[in-house]
């Protein structure tokens, strides 16, 4: 079984083999947790990835420190000049 | 856990990140998805600064692909701004990088228009039209394009 997306299981990159099947459950709870790339971490033992340098060249921490305050972000990119991601989300958090 | 080093550097490159979660803070969910007219999740929207929507990514992606969407909303702004030189850096960019996704054809479509907004100039409309004679001849923006043959 070839995993779909990066996860949590710590077996390596997009595309790594894991040892059994999903079942149909497993595969409808990932499809609903995933937004923006987030997976459910399904296949434990959880083991924590450490940042991984984007082309080998610095440490980057995998994950976006989203605001919340939307007006306050839209207020910042008017003064900043600089788009708006709004990421509307289901995703276990 | 975000699944891709590069959609992180990105967004932290590009966007001023925010989220609204259905369940969470479903009173905020709410106000901005009726706002925005965006009431399934997950939705995406690249504002500009002005809080403009320049593009929308609706459901799941798989990595490239959501890479490829987030380029398509930055290369649309730049359009929007009338930044046509830098426009069409940035659709071409996708067409290069991320040939396989879907934003792809769409990219190499405004890759053409750009040029031809700035200049007036056809020829890069014609070109665009020849060049989806050999790629992505079965997309949407191919039928748009033929026009320009």
């Amino acid at each position: 079984m070839r995993c779909a997306a990066y996860c949590d299981s710590g077996a390596g990159e997009r595309g790594h083999k894991h040892k059994g099947p999903e079942t149909l459950s497993q595969v409808l709870d990932r499809s609903l947790a995933c937004s923006l790339g987030t997976i459910i971490p399904i296949w434990t033992p959880k083991v924590k990835r450490q940042g991984v340098g984007y082309e080998g060249k610095e440490e980057l921490a995998m994950e976006i420190n989203f605001r919340h305050d939307v007006d306050h972000v839209l207020k910042d990119a008017k003064t900043q000049q600089k788009p708006v991601l709004l990421d509307f989300s289901a995703a276990p958090m | 856990m975000w699944p891709d080093e590069r959609i992180v550097r990105f967004v932290k490159e590009n966007f001023l990140p925010t989220r609204v979660h259905v369940k969470d803070d479903p009173a905020a969910f709410k106000q901005y998805s009726e706002r925005y007219q965006a009431p399934w999740t997950p939705t995406i929207l690249l504002l500009d600064s002005d809080g403009v929507e320049q593009h929308r990514i609706e459901g799941f992606l798989p990595a490239d692909d959501l890479l490829g969407q987030l380029m398509l909303g930055r290369a649309k702004t730049a359009f929007q701004q009338q930044k046509w030189a830098e426009a069409e850096r940035l659709f071409r960019e996708i067409v290069e990088k991320l040939p396989q996704t879907d934003a792809a054809p769409e990219a190499l479509y405004w890759a053409g228009v750009a040029p031809y907004k700035a200049t007036g100039d056809p020829a890069s409309l014609k070109a665009t039209g020849r060049a989806f004679t050999t790629r992505y001849q079965d997309s949407t923006w191919a039928k748009k394009a033929s026009v320009w043959r």
